[in-house]
């Protein structure tokens, strides 16, 4: 503020000095303020029309427009106008997806949450998107899969997206996977797997797309759109989650969907153990092995007793003698338990006593 | 088969010891000459309670039910200054007259668990009839099974263990014997009684005539 202050200041100090310096004696009649002045003739030549201030800069062109009567208004050249803006050359070429696409598009080849081979989105906008998308595959049930267009492109007749559904996504897992055209969100697809379908009812799933789609629609910028639209999706997407979960189903394997009240589950519904019961071959596989277990057990029992009243009678033998012993020579181990902490192999005395008592 | 002197191996059948030359003779100069009578259980040390002799001499019963042709014998002694624990076993086994076992099991059937309360130490000697079952590794292994309870002082306990896992190697002996009775029997310097003279008997359940081994054979 101060600056400023000191800046218009600095400004009039020349303004002030110039209107001193200009201004006359005392005593001096007028004298000229240093603006052109008219000289005689062309003062003359003005008051008679015969001057239009301006021509030398306007030309030809303005002195005849002055001099007509009737002063038509400047068009701009037809052959000007007709000249298009740069940009596509034909409504066909704006809608083709080129073929080198199809693969990433259609065929499984595009990887992650967010497909966009033609890269629409810059990078860093991609990138955003992305670890979104991550995230909410990461927090949450039912995963989200983008696949980008252009706003004006056109999906091929042979392909769909609910058969790439079919054909490159598990039914098995939950997810949605959608089609964006960016800059024209109304265009959007979104096709859940059959995960989902069994479980969340055809309104609530068009209402996760409208509400995307109207969020989106608020916004100018085709990325600022897709980013809208992505968030409305994600939370619409939880609150599917919350509706499955309140009336009693799973989006996480198991078949107790709940989808009505045909499908939702009955209190006295047989459990698992009922089930494996009403099995005929678990059940003869467990009747079976109730009877062969105390069989095994008890037939285990009777060998040991028998074992252990078994008397063990070797051959007679007869051999030279050892050591003139009349009777035995036979040396075994010998055992030192001296340590406690020592194992009894390293306490084992496997020299002679003589070289010990050394 | 190792001599109770030098500890190196000797060849079944030497009449002494190649290495060192030891033999009985010299055994019987150290610790005397004449038999001594003892039981089967000697607790000569004093270090088992009352209350476990007679649970000990079941022990031993037990064995001698589970297998009719041996004995076992525990002998716990408290040496001033034992200078080997072999010899004393060696010698020990050859010269007891063990009162109250049967005529039917000779010392050759024998097996002789001696301990030294004072030096904390335990030694296994069997006789002949053995030799082709037992060895140094089995009877080793047997004595660390009771290792803990000797180190408790539980004589009890540890004698029990040491019986009880002698006879695994006993049993798995009588299964192979039972085979291939010869060439079992050769491993432990023993041939079968008759065999050369085309009295083949292999007969597991065949009854011991108590003569087996040099001097009873």
């Amino acid at each position: 503020m101060r600056k400023d202050l000191v800046f218009v200041l600095a400004g009039m100090i020349p303004l002030v000095c110039a209107q001193t310096l200009r201004k006359p004696p005392p005593g001096e009649g007028e004298v000229s303020d240093g603006l052109p002045e008219w000289n005689d003739q062309e003062l003359e030549a003005l008051e008679s029309g015969e001057y239009i201030p301006g021509s030398s800069l306007m030309g030809k062109l303005a002195r005849e427009i002055l001099d007509s009567e009737t002063q038509e208004v400047i068009v701009l050249d037809p052959a000007i106008q007709e000249i298009a803006e740069e940009g596509p050359k034909s409504e066909e070429w704006s809608k083709a997806i080129g073929e080198e696409y199809f693969s990433a598009y259609f065929r499984g080849g595009g990887n992650g949450y967010l497909v966009d081979p033609q890269e629409l989105l810059a990078t860093q906008e991609f990138r955003d998107r992305e670890i979104f998308l991550n995230r909410h595959a990461r927090d949450f049930i039912i995963d989200c899969h983008f696949y980008l267009f252009d706003g004006l492109q056109e999906i091929p007749e042979e392909e769909s997206l609910e058969a790439l559904v079919e054909s490159h996504f598990e039914d098995d897992n939950p997810l949605a996977v959608v089609f964006y055209f960016m800059g024209n969100p109304r265009r959007s697809q979104l096709v859940f797997s059959n995960r989902v379908v069994d479980v969340v009812k055809l309104e609530d799933r068009e209402k996760v797309l409208r509400l995307a789609i109207e969020d989106a629609l608020e916004k100018s910028d085709p990325a600022s759109q897709l980013d809208i639209f992505s968030i409305q999706l994600s939370i619409g997407l939880v609150m599917l989650e919350e509706i499955v979960t309140k009336e009693g189903g799973s989006l996480l394997g198991g078949k107790t969907f709940v989808m009505d009240e045909e499908n939702r589950p009955r209190p006295n519904q047989p459990n698992l153990w009922d089930k494996l019961i009403s099995n005929r071959w678990v059940s003869n596989t467990l009747l079976g092995i109730a009877i062969l277990l105390p069989a095994c057990l008890l037939g285990f029992r009777v060998r040991r007793i028998i074992n252990k009243r078994k008397t063990y009678v070797f051959p007679i033998a007869e051999g030279s003698g050892l050591l003139d012993a009349p009777h035995g020579a036979g040396v075994g181990g010998v055992l030192s338990f001296v340590s406690s902490t020592a194992s009894p192999s390293s306490q084992k005395q496997d020299v002679p006593d003589y070289l010990q008592k050394i | 088969m190792k001599c109770p002197r030098c500890v190196q191996k000797i060849h079944l059948g030497a009449s002494s010891c190649p290495h060192c030359g030891f033999a009985m003779v010299h055994a019987d100069g150290v610790f005397g000459s004449q038999d001594i009578k003892l039981k089967k259980f000697s607790d000569v040390a004093g270090v088992v309670r009352m209350k476990d002799r007679e649970p000990m001499r079941k022990v031993l019963e037990n064995f001698e039910a589970k297998f009719p042709q041996l004995f076992v014998s525990v002998y716990l002694g408290a040496f001033e200054d034992l200078n080997s624990l072999r010899q004393y076993g060696f010698w020990m086994l050859n010269r007891t007259n063990y009162v109250d076992v049967d005529a039917q099991r000779p010392n050759s059937t024998g097996i002789l668990i001696l301990v030294d309360v004072n030096a904390k130490s335990a030694s296994i000697t069997f006789g002949y009839a053995l030799m082709p079952y037992l060895d140094e590794n089995s009877t080793f292994e047997a004595l660390s099974a009771g290792h803990p309870f000797f180190l408790q002082g539980d004589y009890l306990k540890a004698l029990k263990a040491v019986i009880e896992k002698l006879e695994i190697p006993l049993v798995r002996g009588w299964r192979r014997v039972r085979k291939n009775p010869i060439e079992v029997l050769a491993r432990g310097g023993q041939t079968l009684k008759g065999y050369g003279s085309g009295q083949e008997k292999t007969g597991a359940s065949e009854p011991s005539s108590g003569k087996v081994g040099r001097g009873e054979g």
